[in-house]
């Protein structure tokens, strides 16, 4: 059990998805600009990542792996995460207009950020079974939500700040997510 | 659509992907710690761009717009794969350094914003050359960010120790927050100049 | 409505048709770099071999009580030209790496001192976990009595003591770890039998 709760936590704070493994770095440079969205953009990613883990898993393991034709699994794990996110977007927006209406517009994004891919990919070679695959997926989703987040806030600060020129933008964008990867390795001697 | 010459300099540096779209930043960050790694990254990136915006701009006519998306996805899984083998086949060092990030060239925003962007649109000699142009210009700043981190991080070049013996490397410079640091003041530099240019000219 | 219908259906269908497309090419192309993946993999693992216990000839040994001994992958016995059995080696992975598996062999001679290691993969970090390949940390090894081994940050002082890779603790000990357990197998399933 406790190395569950290590590999939960690990998957959020030390090896944290954007900070340390830079994986959904475009989302997170890019719809960081207000906490609303980048927690609008987090909980749509932590939906999809968690479920593409679940389901990732099951393609490799009853598909791909009986049928001897692993080295089909970057096809087949794009394809999955693909149709998951316009299934996802489909049932939100008859189930739940409201919901549709906060996630909607950052669902198709989602396919194109590496860090729903990355973990399928980690979950695959690290051979995680189905909770392992699950709860790794969760954390490093709950991770770039924090990530996310936490980085629209200090945005949302320097906004109005005096910031030489050539730094306006970007720059001091990455400067900034630099200073917080600082921090966050400080979480590397938590678990061993 | 211009000449050939122009296709590659708008991707080389007037479009460069990195430094003026934002594109393909997990690649740039992640694999950049050395000047190798940044350069195997950029070249098999390259390789994968040409390919399928070839093949894209082949298809262009027989992909139906609606699932035109999907379609682009398969072809560059298809020609990703082919790298990540060819690369284990004959380049395994590299292929070990690089891990996770040679299938991940998938979903770098470069390869599909180009197929979606130019090679859907252009013929396909044209986008070829955008292919190489993007890709070299793509490799260009990892290789930037690479020589950065590793002459200040590790204090080498290529591998080869090029600092004098009393130079300490700041560690930092290999590790995550380098990577952002490095980047951000790349960048900086490469707004800086583009703004000083049109005075000059 | 129905012309709607059809669409889809034709769209679906192409979508399939390329997918298949480029399944079969990609099954063309991995039947071709089979081999030599396979020829690659063979060839950095014997080039290591050959490191660890030099002018030998290896046969594969079967790993006995493999539960024990998670991080074994293979066995070989190193014999000379006159065919007296010299020492073994062992091909250790280990998960505990800071980057994917870490690969290495680890020679140990029949008095019980340990060859050396050679590492075969690694992606740790390059700069600070990548200098496990490197002979200042491989080099450690080569000549220490077959015994647990522990990773200090500094110096190394004592017998049985590895000095750390500045800045990867993790990575030191993870490689380190893996000689400790080929010298477990050493100690307890080869040496007590076999003398």
């Amino acid at each position: 059990m406790s190395a569950y709760i290590l590999l939960f936590i690990g998957a959020i704070v030390v090896n944290n998805v954007v900070l340390s493994r830079f994986l959904g770095i475009c989302p997170f440079l890019g719809v960081s600009k207000k906490v609303e969205t980048a927690l609008g953009m987090g909980m749509a990613v932590t939906f999809v990542i968690t479920l593409a883990s679940i389901i990732s898993y099951l393609v490799y393991g009853l598909i791909l792996k009986p049928l001897e034709i692993t080295f089909l699994y970057t096809i087949a794990f794009i394809l999955v995460i693909a149709s998951l996110v316009q299934l996802v977007e489909m049932v939100i927006q008859k189930t739940s207009p409201s919901l549709y209406q906060a996630l909607g517009v950052y669902l198709p994004l989602i396919t194109t950020n590496c860090a729903v891919l990355g973990v399928a990919v980690i979950n695959m070679q690290k051979n995680y079974n189905l909770l392992q695959s699950t709860i790794n997926g969760a954390g490093t989703a709950i991770g770039f939500t924090l990530a996310i987040v936490l980085l629209a806030g200090l945005r949302e600060k320097i906004e109005y700040n005096d910031i030489p020129k050539p730094f306006k933008g970007y720059p001091i964008v990455l400067v900034t997510a630099g200073l917080m990867a600082i921090a966050f390795l400080g979480f590397a001697g938590l678990i061993k | 659509m211009g000449n050939p010459m122009t296709r590659l300099k708008t991707g080389l540096i007037t479009e460069n992907p990195v430094f003026t779209q934002v594109l393909g930043m997990c690649p740039t960050l992640a694999v950049t710690t050395s000047v190798k790694n940044g350069i195997g990254m950029g070249l098999a990136t390259t390789a994968v761009l040409f390919f399928s915006n070839m093949v894209i701009s082949l298809l262009k006519n027989i992909i139906p717009s609606k699932v035109r998306i999907p379609a682009f996805i398969v072809v560059i899984a298809t020609f990703v794969t082919v790298v990540e083998l060819v690369l284990k086949g004959f380049v395994p060092a590299l292929y070990d350094s690089l891990g996770l990030f040679i299938p991940l060239i998938v979903v770098n925003c470069i390869v599909l914003g180009r197929a979606e962007a130019f090679a859907s649109k252009n013929g396909v000699f044209d986008s070829m050359m955008d292919g190489i142009g993007n890709g070299l210009g793509f490799t260009l700043a990892l290789f930037c960010l690479g020589a950065v981190r590793e002459l200040l991080g590790a204090g080498s070049f290529f591998g080869i120790r090029v600092m004098p013996s009393a130079f300490q490397p700041a560690i930092i410079f290999v590790l995550a927050p380098g990577a952002f640091i490095a980047l951000g003041i790349l960048f900086a530099l490469f707004n800086h100049l583009k703004d000083r240019q049109p005075k000059k000219a | 409505m129905e012309n709607q219908k059809d669409n889809i259906l034709k769209n679906a269908l192409i979508l399939f048709t390329i997918t298949i497309i480029a399944a079969v090419i990609l099954g063309f192309v991995y039947n071709i770099t089979l081999e030599p993946i396979a020829a690659q993999q063979l060839k950095t693992r014997d080039n290591a071999l050959g490191n660890v216990l030099p002018d030998t000839s290896f046969d594969t040994l079967e790993v006995q009580n493999q539960e024990t001994y998670s991080q074994l992958v293979e066995l070989f016995e190193g014999k000379d030209a006159a065919g007296n059995v010299v020492g073994y080696a062992f091909k250790m992975a280990t998960k505990e790496g800071y980057g994917d598996l870490i690969e290495l062999i680890v020679g140990i001679r029949m008095d019980g001192t340990i060859a050396g290691i050679d590492v075969i993969r690694q992606a740790e970090t390059p700069g600070l976990g990548a200098k496990v390949d490197e002979p200042s940390f491989k080099d450690q090894f080569a000549g220490k009595v077959a015994t647990a081994l522990t990773v200090v940050k500094g110096a190394a002082g004592a017998e049985e003591e590895i000095s750390s890779i500045s800045g990867a603790t993790i990575t030191s000990r993870a490689a380190t770890n893996a000689v400790n357990q080929a010298v477990e197998y050493f100690n307890t399933e080869i040496a007590k039998e076999g003398n």
